[in-house]
């Protein structure tokens, strides 16, 4: 694990921070897609620290490379030029086998579209992580069970996803993203598919029950209305970060 | 994760009972064909079956059971009198036409059986009695022949037709395998079976010869072809000499062989389409799979174990389908209808080949698949 520490900022608006490790370094990270004349680079050479304990967001115009970079850091997109250190880890470095390995065991995703199976319970979704990992059936439905008790949908474990509210299904994804206790939380879009109200419940969510000590969180977004949650923005324009900026909240009471 | 496999399987119903239905109807369709195939082969060596002798003895040159070539009277004796051999009697076997008392004519194949032994005669006797054919005049009819000559109102025990003019009055009726051609088979005794025919140079069709207990058979047949110069046969040896001449000189090993391919072709296309469909409609969440930790190896086991187990469950609806299509055209005795374990063993190995295959371009997908397209 990489030991630099961290800015100082406020977490919540009351006060500085304790300085944290970082748990994510990109150096000069390049990503381009297409070949000869039609090459287009996405990533230009991006630098970035994310820290443990943090939510970090993602934000910036559409086509600017936030998705790009949040996969390439998740691992599941070659990078072209570039150094990816996740949780200690050298991501460039790892073999595909490797990487896969490394994916399941540290990392959690959330995605715009949920990407619930359609077919399995909200319990047996959540369960996934798990029996990718090896666990047993039914220990691994159980404690899918449990997580779902704590995203708020304990009675509704045996329904299917198609039987769920969006906002419902999107709590299934991110208990399915945490089961397996992740290291680093990847977020992409978590609210763009929900209405404001259930988009602010679901950002409350990942924040309550996904951020902790030793993990760390990073989200793609461009909804304004959920910058409040964040504790850095990480703003990028044209595949460069343009700017990195704590985000100031009042202290609540 | 094959609990997740199997789950993703049945949860898309559609999908499922296309792909059963498709492996289904291929196994239903291979396995039939196949069957009747093997059935119609199985008849085109019945005239050498029904008579159950384990020796026969023909013209040097014959090439099919049917395809009489008479050989020496004479040669009987010289098999009788070869070391090893128990036992030889003469068989006549020839076409003839029968005229019924209602005027109708029908070719019948003509058999001449040993008088005094009746070697050849058939196992089970439905009406009469067949040694009554040491009578006057008498002749015994498989069931066959009934059902082709105007069923048991006109043609039962006692009935009086006429061989080439002369008079033939049915003592029996026998239970038989039926023929390829289904030529109905009038049994009588050898001598007066030439009493029937026009008379030829050559009258006699075969010998039909049993080895001692403790002769080796292939031993004894190859003396009697070392003696007599004439061919000689095992009953196997000769029906599979039958059923090569069959396919060899009939169209139907490749008719039936397309038809058994447009199986294979079909229940391919529809399993491997429909595989493919169900990949790419589900390729988010296989890459959500992926982006979760799922190697490579983890998805294309499960893929496998979808197609395997719809494969399997349509092996066995489709065998079951045959098989009763099968029970019910046998009991009609319409159609020849013979259902193998190689031919099952030939028809599941087929069905591995189609969900491997299938499987195997949905793989090739999911290999490719980035597991970034769930970002995108």
């Amino acid at each position: 694990m990489t030991t630099r520490v961290g800015p100082s900022h406020s977490q919540d608006g009351s006060g500085a921070r304790e300085a944290s490790p970082i748990a994510v370094q990109v150096r000069g990270l390049v990503k381009s897609f297409g070949s000869g004349d039609t090459t287009v680079t996405v990533l230009k050479g991006i630098d970035l620290d994310v820290y443990f304990g943090e939510l970090l967001l993602l934000v910036g115009e559409s086509g600017g490379g936030k998705t790009t970079l949040l996969s390439a850091i998740a691992g599941i997109l070659d990078i072209d030029a570039g150094d990816l250190d996740v949780l200690g880890a050298s991501l460039t470095k790892m073999s595909p086998g490797t990487r896969t390995r490394f994916r399941g065991q540290t990392m959690g995703f959330i995605y715009q579209q949920f990407n619930l199976l359609p077919a399995l319970t909200a319990a047996e979704n959540v369960a996934i992580p798990l029996l990718i990992q090896g666990t047993g059936k039914k220990e691994a439905i159980s404690r899918g069970r449990l997580m779902l008790e704590r995203v708020g949908l304990g009675d509704r474990t045996e329904f299917l996803p198609r039987n769920l509210s969006g906002g419902q299904q999107q709590r299934v994804a991110i208990a399915r993203a945490l089961v397996n206790e992740p290291q680093l939380l990847v977020c992409d879009e978590p609210t763009a598919a929900l209405d404001g109200p259930n988009g602010q419940k679901i950002m409350e969510l990942i924040r309550d029950v996904g951020r902790a000590p030793d993990r760390c969180v990073i989200v793609v977004t461009h909804d304004s209305r959920v910058f409040q949650f964040g504790d850095r923005m990480a703003e990028l324009t044209d595949g460069r970060i343009v700017g990195i900026h704590p985000i100031q909240r009042e202290a609540t009471a | 994760m094959n609990y997740v496999a199997l789950r993703m399987l049945y949860g898309d119903r559609a999908k499922y009972l296309m792909l059963l239905c498709g492996l289904t109807f291929a196994v239903m369709l291979i396995v039939q064909q196949g069957s009747i195939f093997w059935g119609l082969m199985i008849w085109s060596q019945s005239s050498i079956s029904n008579l159950n002798v384990p020796i026969w003895v023909t013209d040097p040159g014959i090439a099919q059971v049917d395809e009489v070539k008479p050989i020496a009277d004479t040669t009987v004796d010289r098999v009788r009198s070869i070391s090893g051999v128990e036992w030889a009697v003469p068989l006549y076997k020839g076409l003839l036409r029968a005229r019924l008392a209602n005027g109708e004519y029908h070719q019948i194949t003509l058999t001449g059986l040993d008088s005094a032994t009746l070697i050849g005669q058939p196992a089970e006797v439905l009406a009469g009695r067949f040694e009554d054919l040491r009578q006057p005049d008498a002749v015994a009819l498989d069931q066959w022949a009934v059902e082709r000559m105007g069923g048991p109102k006109v043609m039962a025990v006692g009935t009086v037709f006429e061989l080439n003019d002369k008079l033939a009055r049915v003592v029996a009726i026998a239970k038989t395998q039926k023929t390829f051609t289904n030529i109905p088979v009038v049994y009588t005794t050898y001598e007066r079976a030439l009493r029937y025919v026009p008379r030829e140079r050559r009258t006699l069709s075969y010998v039909l010869a049993k080895a001692k207990d403790d002769a080796p058979v292939e031993e004894v047949i190859q003396r009697i072809r070392d003696h007599t110069g004439l061919g000689a046969f095992t009953a196997d040896a000769f029906g599979w000499k039958t059923i090569g001449w069959v396919l060899k000189n009939t169209g139907i090993g490749i008719n039936f062989g397309t038809t058994i391919l447009l199986g294979f072709v079909v229940g391919m296309a529809i399993a491997g389409q429909t595989f493919y469909l169900f990949t790419v409609e589900n390729l988010r969440q296989f890459g959500a799979l992926k982006a979760m930790g799922a190697s490579t190896s983890t998805l294309a086991r499960m893929i496998l174990l979808q197609a395997f187990t719809v494969g399997i469950t349509g092996y066995g609806v489709g065998i079951g389908l045959a098989t009763i299509f099968g029970l019910l055209t046998a009991q009609e005795g319409q159609l020849p209808f013979v259902e193998t374990w190689p031919l099952l063993l030939l028809v599941f190995v087929a069905l591995l080949m189609i969900c491997t295959l299938s499987a195997l371009i949905s793989i090739i997908k999911l290999a490719r698949l980035e597991p970034a397209i769930v970002f995108r």
